[in-house]
């Protein structure tokens, strides 16, 4: 990245002032009782001059009045706020999670879902309480800056100090903590990377990200976090709209834009680039960076990587039936099964299959968590009955005969995709 | 066995730990429960991942009784809040993850600990 940065610079532009416009997708989360409308936790991820009390007033009071409208609770929900920001709202028991961003990704409300659920275990006891002092959130504020920095600050994102770096790491807590990241940017030239960070300083690359992650926290470090190889990306919601305008108006490059129109929540950036016969370069991975800063890109989240694996499973199960019993049946076997579950599980109701006899089902840009959580259990219930359908035409052993090899081949494509995800 | 009171994880460690090629016999939503379902379960499990804070029964509690009955158990917690780590390994923990977990440092920590055992 070093050469990226000595070809900015010849080319006059100044770190600081480049750390200046490195976005960053989440402005502000915070987590309010539902009952009370109190705030008890709240976190700037840029300093916004946003009052997060006043925020928390506007949600509680809009699910308030939601409630009474509709009659219940809603679980899952947003509204836009001002002409930059939408506000995600993740629903709890007793709490409501909101987390301020430029663009909603469906990777953010899967971290919000998750932060608001530790939240409401580890804090039951202020279910009743209108007013908190003190450092209690301490270990869940280091929680939180886990969710959403595990994978964001990867080996190759890009740190940048904005000019009053130092006086943001005075809030950082104990003095040896302050010491530690102080002197990590100190020794950091402007657009290293983690890896280049660890390398340079003979640090392991974990206190490089932990160091990074807790300067980013405190405003201290500016990240572009740049996708691995093994990254599974998709364009977050309304983003096609602006990147795919007519004339280009992000002057983005070329290579970038056959890039991006091949994104598709399945193929890794590795093989995407591959197909397209484009080499991995400096270049290309910044401008990706710079669209997962600005929220235009997101990583797959947790539930759409563990999907991947069901979808491969009943696929090739569907096409393994084709094989056994013709097309045609395989086919009123799904309907089968669609027409038995789809009472409990709508979702059900979207599958059919390709002519190859894959699997086909719609995944929208607004897909929630929960939506790919509801797909993946239809999944598993329609292979349940197809295959006690198969096994009766056929008097075959469907799950040895037929199952457990789809299993481990689907297992030996998708299964190094979810070794590194963050639970 | 995995014992956590949050479903939606449950769920989500049985997918990966299943992905991961191992079985997963038994869950359950809290100690008490882990602990019948231990007595219960057909093979019975050699590693429980635990989290701490749970109704009725937490973690802690929950694994010094299992060890009474198994002191051969294996048992790895799983928590946000890594100020009741000592508390956890006290009780007969072998290790224990800070949450949000990878599911390499995870399936790293049950390769060991299972060996070890």
């Amino acid at each position: 990245m070093n050469e990226v940065a000595s070809s900015l610079r010849d080319a006059g532009f100044d770190a600081a002032e480049l750390g200046g416009e490195i976005q960053c997708n989440e402005i502000v989360v915070f987590i309010l009782n539902r009952e009370s409308g109190v705030c008890p936790y709240s976190h700037e991820f840029v300093t916004s001059g946003q009052d997060p009390q006043l925020l928390s007033g506007l949600i509680s009071a809009i699910s308030s009045f939601m409630g009474e409208l509709i009659g219940k609770n809603q679980r899952a929900w947003k509204t836009v706020y001002g002409s930059n920001a939408t506000l995600i709202v993740e629903g709890g028991e007793w709490c409501l999670g909101v987390l301020a961003v430029q663009r909603e990704t469906s990777e953010a409300r899967s971290k919000l879902r998750r932060i608001v659920q530790e939240f409401e275990e580890s804090f039951q006891l202020l279910r009743d309480m209108d007013h908190v002092r003190g450092t209690l959130f301490k270990e869940f504020d280091a929680y939180v800056r886990r969710v959403f920095t595990s994978d964001y600050i990867s080996n190759r994102a890009i740190v940048i100090k904005p000019p009053d770096w130092r006086e943001k790491l005075r809030e950082l807590g104990r003095p040896s903590t302050v010491y530690k990241v102080t002197k990590t940017l100190l020794q950091s030239e402007d657009w290293n990377s983690i890896q280049e960070i660890a390398q340079h300083q003979k640090i392991s690359i974990n206190d490089a990200k932990e160091f990074v992650s807790r300067a980013f926290w405190n405003h201290a470090a500016k990240v572009i976090s740049i996708p691995d190889g093994e990254d599974i990306l998709s364009l977050s919601e309304g983003s096609s709209t602006l990147l795919f305008a007519k004339g280009n108006p992000y002057s983005l490059s070329h290579n970038l834009l056959r890039f991006l129109t091949k994104l598709d929540g399945r193929k890794t950036v590795t093989e995407i680039l591959k197909e397209l016969g484009i080499r991995e370069n400096e270049e290309l991975l910044l401008e990706l960076g710079r669209l997962i800063s600005n929220g235009f890109i997101q990583r797959i989240p947790l539930e759409r990587r563990i999907l991947l694996l069901n979808d491969c499973i009943l696929s090739q199960f569907l096409q393994a039936c084709a094989n056994l019993v013709g097309s045609s049946t395989a086919k009123s076997y799904l309907d089968q099964a669609i027409d038995y579950l789809i009472d409990e599980l709508p979702r059900v109701g979207t599958f059919s299959v390709r002519a190859d006899s894959t699997l086909v089902y719609p995944l929208e840009a607004d897909t929630t968590p929960t939506d790919l959580n509801d797909i993946y259990e239809g999944i598993d219930k329609v292979m349940d009955i197809i295959s006690e359908l198969l096994a009766a035409e056929t008097r075959i052993d469907v799950e040895k005969e037929v199952l457990d090899p789809i299993r481990k081949r689907c297992h030996d494509k998708y299964g190094r995709y979810l070794s590194d995800v963050i639970l | 066995m995995i014992v956590d009171d949050d479903q939606f994880l449950r769920k989500v460690l049985n997918r990966i730990l299943t992905i991961g090629g191992h079985k997963v016999v038994s869950q359950a939503s809290n100690g008490a429960e882990a602990i019948s379902n231990y007595l219960q379960s057909e093979p019975k499990p050699e590693v429980i991942l635990m989290d701490h804070r749970m109704p009725v029964m937490n973690g802690s509690e929950a694994t010094k009784k299992l060890k009474e009955i198994n002191p051969n158990l294996v048992v790895i917690f799983i928590s946000a809040d890594d100020t009741v780590k000592a508390e956890a390994l006290s009780s007969g923990a072998v290790a224990f993850l800070t949450k949000p977990i990878r599911s390499a440092d995870l399936f790293s920590i049950l390769e060991t600990s299972v060996a070890a055992a």
